[in-house]
């Protein structure tokens, strides 16, 4: 019998492991194979589509809550941090969070990637409403929403530690 | 009702700096409050918008640039708006689809 969602299949299972692979390049699932000649099952694509968005999730939160502690200092709530370092600091380290996301939008006053199989969205915005950088972080289970980047001359509150 | 209260407290310090999102409050509903549906996402966001209202937050169009604020009708009238375009989104709102955001009243 024809199965012929085999080579969407086939597709989406080839750009799912890129999408782990630039992730997570060691992550276990990368050594899973199809059966050799054949699509992969839809079960075998929900397994790995699975397991992409847990590994997006969780390069996210190494990232930005470390052991489960938020990085920097407690801003105005445990849910937000500030960093030092203005906009250069800021752009690094969105330059890490979206490694394996897909861009949403973007504009001279932000942009926003989301995350791979609906794992969430961040935005780098360079001006937040006081002026200075902010990093947001709409990922269910990261419960560190938003970054504040100040500029050194600023100075920083008390630390999360 | 105190965890609500603190929480409430957050958001009103975090808009002396920055915008606070509609989908700021929808996450912590179910990170915090034990929100499983986005019905249950929705009623507790609305009992906190409530509240950020009475306190002086006002919600607005926002994206990386300007704020808008949506014409001030009430609280009323601007939960019913949420809630009408919670409902038509079928989801959450996030920071693709924020709905709206707050800001400290413009007066």
């Amino acid at each position: 019998m024809l199965d012929r969602l085999a080579p969407v299949r086939q597709a989406q299972w080839d750009a799912a492991m890129a999408t782990l692979r630039e992730i997570d390049p060691g992550n276990p699932n990368l050594t899973e194979v199809a059966t050799p000649g054949s699509a992969p099952s839809q079960a075998a694509l929900d397994r790995l589509e699975a397991a992409v968005k847990a590994a997006a999730i969780r390069r996210v939160a190494d990232r930005v809550m470390p052991g489960g502690v938020p990085i920097g200092v407690v801003g105005s709530s445990p849910d937000i941090a500030v960093l030092p370092g203005g906009e250069k600091a800021a752009t690094e380290l969105f330059s890490y969070l979206q490694v394996g996301t897909k861009p949403y939008d973007s504009d001279s006053s932000k942009t926003i990637v989301q995350l791979p199989q609906n794992g969430g969205f961040l935005t780098l915005r360079p001006r937040s409403r006081s002026g200075a950088p902010a990093i947001d972080i709409n990922v269910l289970g990261i419960t560190l929403k938003r970054i504040h980047f100040r500029w050194e001359r600023d100075g920083c509150p008390r630390p999360f530690h | 009702m105190v965890a609500l209260d603190r929480f409430i407290n957050e958001c009103l310090e975090e808009s002396k700096v920055d915008y606070v999102g509609l989908w700021q409050i929808a996450q912590t509903t179910r990170e915090r409050f034990g929100a499983y549906t986005t019905e249950d996402a929705r009623e507790l966001s609305l009992k906190v918008v409530r509240r950020l209202y009475e306190k002086g937050l006002r919600p607005g169009d926002y994206w990386g640039s300007d704020f808008n604020y949506w014409p001030d009708e009430g609280c009323q009238a601007a939960l019913d708006r949420i809630e009408r375009e919670w409902i038509e989104a079928g989801a959450d709102p996030n920071l693709a689809e924020p709905i709206c955001w707050f800001a400290p009243h413009p007066g």
